[in-house]
Order: C-alpha cells, then sequence, then structure tokens
C-alpha cells in the first residue's frame, strides 16, 4: 500500500460525442491567433468603433430623455422643436444608423482579422502533414471544418457580436424607455445575422483558400488579392456599362449588401428622407437634418433651362421624387441601394457552395490519408 | 592497413562553424572494402561526409580521397560516388534519364553515357521502372535509383549516406549483396547509418564518432576485446546450468553471474574472455555438465557501439 | 481474445487492388505486419482504424465491426503516424492534451492524462519545451503519447523506429516491448526492420499483393535444423573444419563462422570433444534457427 505504482496506468474516464471536438479545436485555433501581435492589435483596436457605438447610443438615450443639456445638443445641430417633443420617431433611424457606421468598421476589422488568422488555420496543417494526427481520432471531416469555423466565429465574438451586445444593452439602459427593446431589437438581431453571415461566407471562402497552399503567405495574398480584383471589375464594368448588376462581381460589395439589407438600412434611410421633407415643408429653410445647409436655390436662369428640357430620367430615383444632389444623395443611395440583393445572396451562397466543394477535394477524404 | 591500401586519410582534421564543432581531430584511415560510419545523432557523421565529398573544406588538418584534397576539387567527383540522405531528384524524371543525367555530369558521354546508365540501373534491379517517371517510385525504388546515379560512373570510393532507409526486407537483401559485391570489386564503401544491425550484416570494420571526436576504429571484435573495464558476457544454455555455473565461478577472472531459469541458461560475466573460452570444451566433455550452446550477445556492434558512447 | 479478424476483405483504388480477398485473425499482444512495398500494409492499417469503406467482406477489431463503429473504434485504438506530424508553437503538454481531447476527453482529463503519459514515455524534463526544439527521438516518443493518451486498448505503430538513432531506436523498442508485455495494450508494429520486430513482437503477419501469405508465433516459424549447428572457434577455423569432417561431420563455411553437421542422433558433445582433443576455443556454438528474414523471404516465394 505505501509504495504507489509510479509506471504506466490506465484510464477509465468518459469521451464525449463528436459533436464537441469542434469546440476543442475552435478552442486551440483561437489561442495560437491571439499569440499573434497583430491580431491582437487588431483586436485592441477594434475596441474604439464598440466604444463609439455606445456612446452614441447612450447620448441618443439621454437626448429621448429629454436632458437639458440634450436639448443644447439638438440646438446646436440646428434641429426643429417638432423633433425635439418627439424623439422616438427618430429612434429606429439613429439606432439603425449608428449600427451602420459601426458595422463598416467592423467589417474591415472583421476581414483584417480573417486575413490574420485565417491562412494558416488549414495551410499549416497541410505543410506538418498533422492530417493523420487528426483524422485518426474519433472525428470526422464536418468536426475538423467546423473547429476551424470556429476559429473565425471566436475571434469575431471579440470584434463584433460582444461589442454589439454591450452596446445595445448600454443604449437601452440609457434610455429607460421599454418600447425601446421592441423599437430597437431588431436591429441589434439584424447585426448579430450580420456578423454570422461574415462568419459563414468569409470564414469559409478563407479555409478554401487556405486548403489551396501549404504557405500562409501565400493564401493571404491569394484571399485579400481575389477581393480587391473583384472589386475592381465591378467598379469597372459598372462605370462603363452602368449596369447596377454588375456590382454583384465584388464579394466585399455583396457581403456589406446583404448586412445593410439585415440591418434594416435602407428603411432607416428612406425614413430619414421622408423626415427631411417634413421638416423642410415645416422650416421652409433650406437646412437637413442635423444642420446640414442644402445647396442654394438654383439660379432662375438654370431652372427656367430646367424647365424648358422638362425632366430627365437621371432625375427620377426609385419614388419617382427628384434627386437632390449633395449630402442627402448619400442617403438616397442608402434608401434606393442601387447594388441589387437578390443576385448579392445568390453570389454569397453560391461562392459557400464552391468553398465548401473546394475544401472537402483538398482535405483529402479519410480514404486517401497522407 | 599499408599506405599504398588506404583510399581514405585523416590527418588531424578538425572543422568548425563558429564556436560550434563539427568533428575534433580525426586522424584514421579507411581502405577497400565496406566500413560502417556509426554515431549517434550530432556526431559528426554528416560533416564528416560533406568533408570527404568536398562539400566543406577542413578548417585545419589534412584530409586525402585517393590521394588527392576533395575541397574544390571537381575531377576527384569522377571518381567518388555519393549516394545522400535526402531525395533531391527532378520528380518528373523517369528514373533512367537521371541515371544518365548524371553519367554525363561525370563526363560520359553518347553510347558510354547510355550503356552506364543502363548498367547501374540493372544493378540496382530496377529496369523494369526506369522507364516511369520519379514521382511515381515507392521510398524503397527512390533509394535503388539513388544508388544507381552514385555507381554510374563506377568510381573507386562510394558514400551511401542511410542507403536502406525505406527499403522492405527483400530490396534491403538484395542492396546488401550489391555493395558487398562492390566492396569485392576492391572499391572502398562508406556507409553511414543509424542501423546497426544492418551495418553488421555487411562489414565488420567500423568508424565510431561521438560528439564529433573519434571513438574507436577498425574490427567490432578487435574493439571489444580492447574494452578491458567491461567485463564480457557470456551465455551458456545447458540442462545442467547451475551446476556448469558452480564450476565456472570457482575461477577468479568471473565477476557476475545471471541465472535465467526459463531458458536454462546462465551468463557470466569475465573479464578475462580468453581464458573463460578455453575452459570449456573440456567442461562440455564431461558427461555431467554438458553445453547445449554457447554466446556472446556482447561482441555484437549494438553492444560496443552502446557501451562506447555511453562513457 | 482476438485482436481483429478480417474476413475476405477486399478494396481496390481504380485499377489496383489494395486489399485482395483478405482473410487474417491474430491474436491481442505483440503482432508485427510485415510486407514488401506495395503489400497493402497502410491500406490494412486504414482499414483496421475504421478510415476506409471496405469493397466487400467483414471484419472486427476488438469487437467492434469496421464497417459500422468506426469512430467508437478509433476511440479506443492509438496511432502512431510514420511521418512528422507535429506542429510548430506548442509545448510537449499542450500537444499531447490536444491529442487527448481531439478523442474526446476533457479539458482537465487531458491535461492530466498528458502529464502522466509523458512521464511514462520519458519526456518530463522536456515537456514545458516547444515541439520543435524536441530531437527526433523525443518527437517520435512524443507522437507515442499523443497516440496512448486516451489508453487505448490497441496502438498501431507505423515504422516507429523510421530516421532513429540507435539510442533512440533502443527506448522506442522499449516503450514498445513494455507496453505490449507488461502494460496489457496491444502492439500492432508495422516495419521493414525485421530485428525490430522481433524485439517486440511475439505474432507476425506477412502480407503480399494484398492477401495474407503467413502468420503465426515467431518461435514457432522459426525452424529448428535437427543436428546443425553454427560454430565459430577462436583461431585456425579450417583446421577445425578438417577435424569435425574426420569426426564425421559435414562442414561449410559462411562468412566468418561454420556450419556444422552432426551425424543422425549426435549432439553438439561430439564438436566440443574435438574442440578439447585439438585445444581449440570455441567462442560461438548454437543450433541452426531460420531467422525471421529467412521466414520473411520464403513466406514472399509461396
Amino acid at each position: 500500500m505505501p509504495i504507489f505504482d509510479q509506471g504506466y496506468q490506465h484510464w477509465n474516464g468518459t469521451l464525449h460525442t463528436r459533436f464537441w471536438r469542434w469546440w476543442a479545436i475552435a478552442r486551440r485555433g483561437a489561442w495560437q491567433a491571439s499569440k499573434n501581435r497583430f491580431t491582437r492589435f487588431v483586436l485592441f483596436a477594434s475596441l474604439m468603433p464598440s466604444l463609439a457605438l455606445a456612446t452614441v447610443l447612450a447620448l441618443w438615450g439621454l437626448v429621448e430623455q429629454q436632458a437639458s443639456w440634450a436639448e443644447l445638443f439638438l440646438k446646436t445641430f440646428g434641429l426643429p422643436q417638432t423633433i425635439f417633443s418627439d424623439p422616438a420617431r427618430l429612434r429606429n433611424v439613429v439606432w439603425t444608423l449608428a449600427f451602420h457606421y459601426f458595422s463598416i468598421f467592423e467589417f474591415m476589422a472583421a476581414m483584417i482579422l480573417v486575413l490574420l488568422a485565417g491562412p494558416e488555420l488549414i495551410s499549416q496543417d497541410l505543410r506538418f502533414n498533422a492530417m493523420p494526427l487528426y483524422f485518426s481520432k474519433p472525428l470526422r471531416r464536418i468536426d475538423y471544418f467546423a473547429g476551424k469555423l470556429g476559429v473565425i466565429g471566436l475571434l469575431l465574438s471579440a470584434v463584433v457580436f460582444a461589442p454589439m451586445i454591450i452596446a445595445y444593452i448600454l443604449g437601452v439602459a440609457f434610455s429607460l424607455d421599454v418600447k425601446v427593446v421592441r423599437d430597437t431589437l431588431p436591429v441589434l438581431l439584424g447585426g448579430l445575422m450580420y456578423g454570422a453571415v461574415i462568419v459563414a461566407s468569409a470564414g469559409t471562402l478563407m479555409l478554401a483558400v487556405s486548403s489551396l497552399s501549404r504557405n500562409t503567405r501565400t493564401v493571404g495574398a491569394i484571399w485579400i488579392g481575389a477581393i480587391m480584383v473583384s472589386q475592381s471589375i465591378a467598379a469597372i464594368t459598372n462605370e462603363t456599362t452602368k449596369n447596377d448588376k454588375t456590382r454583384v462581381i465584388s464579394y466585399g460589395g455583396d457581403l456589406t449588401r446583404v448586412g445593410r439589407e439585415l440591418l434594416g438600412v435602407p428603411y432607416a434611410a428612406q425614413q430619414l428622407l421622408d423626415l427631411t421633407d417634413e421638416v423642410q415643408a415645416i422650416t421652409a429653410h433650406r437646412t437637413g437634418p442635423f444642420g446640414i445647409p442644402l445647396p442654394p436655390a438654383p439660379p432662375d436662369k438654370n431652372r427656367r433651362r430646367a424647365e424648358r428640357r422638362g425632366p430627365q430620367p437621371q432625375d427620377f430615383g426609385p419614388q419617382g421624387r427628384q434627386r437632390e444632389f449633395g449630402p442627402l444623395f448619400y442617403f438616397r443611395q442608402l434608401a434606393d441601394d442601387p447594388h441589387p440583393l437578390n443576385l448579392s445572396v445568390g453570389v454569397l451562397i453560391g461562392v459557400f457552395v464552391a468553398s465548401m466543394l473546394l475544401l472537402s477535394s483538398r482535405v483529402k477524404s479519410l480514404d486517401r490519408l497522407k | 592497413m599499408s599506405a599504398d591500401e588506404a583510399m581514405i586519410v585523416l590527418d588531424n582534421v578538425s572543422k568548425w562553424y563558429g564556436n560550434v564543432i563539427g568533428v575534433n581531430k580525426l586522424t584514421f584511415e579507411i581502405g577497400p572494402g565496406v566500413t560502417g560510419l556509426l554515431g549517434p545523432n550530432g556526431a559528426g557523421k554528416s560533416t564528416l561526409l560533406q568533408l570527404l565529398t568536398g562539400q566543406l573544406a577542413p578548417s585545419q588538418g589534412d584530409l586525402r580521397v585517393l590521394g588527392h584534397k576533395p575541397w574544390g576539387n571537381a575531377d576527384l567527383f569522377r571518381l567518388i560516388g555519393l549516394c545522400p540522405e535526402q531525395d533531391a531528384f527532378y520528380e518528373w524524371m523517369p528514373g533512367y534519364e537521371f541515371v544518365l543525367f548524371a553519367a554525363r555530369l561525370s563526363g560520359f558521354s553518347g553510347k558510354e553515357a547510355h550503356e552506364a546508365a543502363l548498367a547501374a540501373v540493372e544493378l540496382v534491379e530496377m529496369t523494369e521502372h526506369m522507364g516511369r517517371p520519379i514521382k511515381g517510385y515507392s521510398k524503397g525504388m527512390r533509394q535503388r535509383i539513388k544508388i544507381a546515379q552514385a555507381v554510374v560512373h563506377d568510381p573507386d570510393v562510394l558514400f551511401l549516406d542511410e542507403p536502406l532507409s525505406g527499403t522492405d526486407p527483400v530490396a534491403r537483401r538484395h542492396l546488401v549483396d550489391v555493395i558487398k559485391e562492390l566492396a569485392r570489386r576492391g572499391k572502398s564503401i562508406v556507409v553511414s547509418s543509424h542501423v546497426l544491425h544492418e551495418v553488421q550484416g555487411m562489414t565488420n570494420n567500423v568508424v565510431l564518432l561521438n560528439r564529433g571526436r573519434l571513438v574507436a576504429v577498425g574490427d567490432v571484435r578487435q574493439i571489444r576485446d580492447l574494452i578491458d573495464n567491461h567485463p564480457h558476457r557470456i551465455a551458456i544454455i545447458s540442462p545442467e546450468y547451475r551446476r556448469l555455473a558452480a564450476e565456472l565461478l570457482i575461477h577468479e577472472d568471473v565477476v557476475g553471474v545471471d541465472v535465467a531459469p526459463k531458458n536454462r541458461s546462465v551468463v557470466i560475466e569475465t573479464n578475462a574472455p580468453d581464458r573463460f573460452y578455453s575452459r570449456l570444451p573440456e567442461l562440455a566433455s564431461r558427461a555431467e555438465t554438458p553445453i547445449e550452446e554457447v554466446y556472446s550477445d556482447d561482441d555484437n556492434l549494438e553492444a560496443v557501439f552502446k557501451y562506447l558512447v555511453n562513457q | 481474445m482476438t485482436l481483429f479478424d478480417l474476413k475476405n476483405v477486399t478494396k481496390t483504388y481504380g485499377k489496383v487492388t489494395a486489399l485482395n480477398d483478405l482473410s487474417v485473425d491474430m491474436p491481442i499482444g505483440a503482432v508485427g505486419l510485415l510486407g514488401p512495398n506495395g503489400a497493402g500494409k497502410t491500406t490494412m492499417i486504414r482499414t483496421l482504424l475504421g478510415l476506409i469503406r471496405i469493397d466487400k467482406g467483414t471484419g472486427t477489431i476488438l469487437g467492434f465491426d469496421i464497417r459500422k463503429d468506426a469512430l467508437k473504434i478509433r476511440q479506443t485504438v492509438g496511432f502512431v503516424p510514420e511521418d512528422e506530424c507535429l506542429f510548430p508553437g506548442t509545448t510537449g503538454v499542450e500537444f499531447v492534451a490536444y491529442a487527448g481531447e481531439l478523442a474526446g476527453m476533457g479539458r482537465q482529463d487531458a491535461m492530466q492524462r498528458s502529464h502522466e503519459v509523458l512521464d511514462y514515455a520519458g519526456l518530463s524534463e522536456q515537456r514545458y519545451r516547444p515541439v520543435d526544439s524536441y530531437s527526433t527521438g523525443m518527437k517520435q516518443r512524443l507522437k507515442l503519447a499523443a497516440a496512448i493518451v486516451h489508453d487505448p486498448k490497441l496502438v498501431i505503430m507505423d515504422e516507429p523506429t523510421n530516421g532513429l538513432d540507435p539510442q533512440g531506436r533502443e527506448e522506442m523498442l522499449e516503450l514498445a516491448r513494455d507496453l505490449s508485455h507488461n502494460k496489457g495494450m496491444s502492439v500492432l508494429f508495422s516495419s521493414h526492420l525485421l530485428p525490430d520486430v522481433e524485439h517486440v513482437c511475439d505474432h507476425i503477419m506477412v502480407m503480399g499483393r494484398g492477401k495474407l501469405l503467413a502468420k503465426g508465433r515467431i518461435d514457432e516459424m522459426k525452424a529448428r535444423f535437427e543436428s546443425v549447428y553454427q560454430v565459430r572457434v577462436k583461431r585456425e577455423q579450417e583446421a577445425f573444419a578438417h577435424e569435425l569432417q574426420r569426426a564425421g561431420c559435414r562442414t561449410n563455411s559462411e562468412d566468418d563462422a561454420l556450419e556444422v553437421v552432426t551425424p543422425d542422433g549426435v549432439g553438439p558433445d561430439l564438436i566440443w570433444r574435438t574442440a578439447a582433443q585439438s585445444g581449440k576455443q570455441i567462442r560461438y556454438l548454437r543450433p541452426r534457427r531460420s531467422t525471421l528474414e529467412e521466414v520473411f523471404l520464403k513466406a514472399l516465394e509461396d
């Protein structure tokens, strides 16, 4: 009894089912990725937009509570009293647009993270011949892929999911109005779905490209190259043919288009434009919301020439309203979004399917290990 | 060996890489026949091979192969052949082309090169596969092609670095026969290997390195005899093993006995193997102490290596 | 107790038939898997790991069906691959713990076992160091540790001594032998180096062109030759050979030993008496037994 066997001992513990395997792979991958200095820097730097989002939402919450200095804040921006009396009308617009601008930064941060952490996910395993190590264990290829995708998911949780949720909670806290949740929850859910789409789409694309080469740098170059090339081609063809359908060639453009749709940005932008018209009708000043002055009224001779010419096709937007050039043009673009949605979704689905096919052919089926 | 027989001569050869010492004051000679070059990892075997094949220059000392200094001596390559450990092939080339290429590099041309290549490929029994690209070869086939390109120009000195790695027992047997045949033709073949029982199957002559220094050189059994401090272990199998042990224990040179009832054997340790062995025939002839088997598992290469390296 | 039992297993890849109506069963313990290149050993190993869908036939390993219980098989079988498979930037414990988690162990369990198993494999000094800094011998033992971390009942080792120096080889073989003989784990040892197989295994199976050529216990397969002995004397072996011939034996010189055939029914004492009479010192006398290499080559011929 007093002397204990130091040699090899048997083990009788329980083994989990393979459905947990992806978590072990994802955890380890995220740990390894976060050891990289640049990754840590990006993770840290992406806190800034998160802070900004939280601040904006909190401020708006204060505005809604009609705190006195919030009134001052509004007067500075030249908003008419009508809005001030019922800020809840603008709630959806403000929240949606705030999340929208946040998502622009987070999209970039997310892509940078995917670029930093993604290439080595599979290419390193190929280079160091780690496949026999994985596939001699009780797991299937799908668990392996899910785990690798989970690495990207975990990293993006830090830049997309968590900041959104925290900012949302802060914004609600500062509003003190329960109806806020009813109005704005769709925005949060939309944002989270957008994050999920990024993980699923950009993640699988990155995994597929990662399986193409054993050299991590080559993989990164291919991925960023493909995205930039698609963007250039889309811009060029759009300029030359003026056909909006060519915009879907840009992968990044498709992703952001779907994101905007999920956040409800076109609807919010339209609301904003409607509000602008209302305000214009009320104030008859040539200032739009937030005090941005509109361009001066066209001098008579231009108007007469325009009247002689009659309405031109480019003057009409989908709403049949006359286009206004200038800052409001931007919101008009958001509302009428020329980037086709259905085609974008189609492209993303196509890329996803192609990625999965490529992955399953590159990571050799278990039949032909080695 | 006589001075004109020695084909490789080292005199106080050392090689440094900055502060790291590759080999340290090596002095020995190698003649015709197969010589095993042995040593643990990091012993300096690869450095020595690189010095001998002219890929490195010695930092100190004099080194000659077939009378010439290998460093910067391109002509010497017609007389020596090297089969390296790593695979460095043109994967798309058929095996025959690769050997032909080697032949041409050594100075053969036209018909001569073609015949030499064919002969080399046949020697390693790869004629059947010589038309296929190397990409499709198994490890054993690659080894054989490597050996073919090393011997295609009929060199007098051959350096083989782990020549049998990856080969199956059939190919291994055959390659060992090839090596022995080449040795019989008077060539000097230096085989560097970690697989001691393979080396033992080819030769009894070894050069043993450890930590860059020369530990031992010569015939394995002679080396064993020279190791005085280490008692020889001799196994005796007999139905009367205990009585035999008792008879032998009387003598002073016996310093230890291990009894193995399962095999009906005793292993006796003695400091004077000569005297010990000379007692056996008389003992064995007696009816009460027959001896069925006697052997020493001690004077083989592995035991000698282990002892010397762990000094 | 059977380790595995295959019946009429066939597997083809396109034009190549890797396993050709293979039927074999082996008991638990230490089993050697031998065969020339291209015999189908790799395919056989993959079949035993449940990694392959076989075209025809049935089989069980440790009681599991190779067609249906693939994942369960890999929970009780460990595999030590031949090639390098270590990723950089990990320490020894992390690597083995990860292997454990991949097998389904929880994080805590995996970490605990990782330490235990690394101790057993003799890597306790190096366990916190990154695996890139390990020597070849250490890397092999690390792979073995990663294969047994989930305490499998069988560990399959594919050319485990490849590229190891003599000391590394000895350590690896000792581990394999200890696992199979003292620790109740079966070992399937696939190697071209027959002395290694002999050191570790009791049973062997020889494959060739997808079929089973021979199987059995090693000591039973090595034939005993009646009345044939290998003898070595210290000096003047030729003269001794003549003496033996005069005493009625037939002799044959091979390498540096003598093969002596004594007359029927006569044992080695004749050789001893001849030596005593002529004052020769016998340094080696053993009955001739075929080597494993001869067993192997003979199996291939059939």
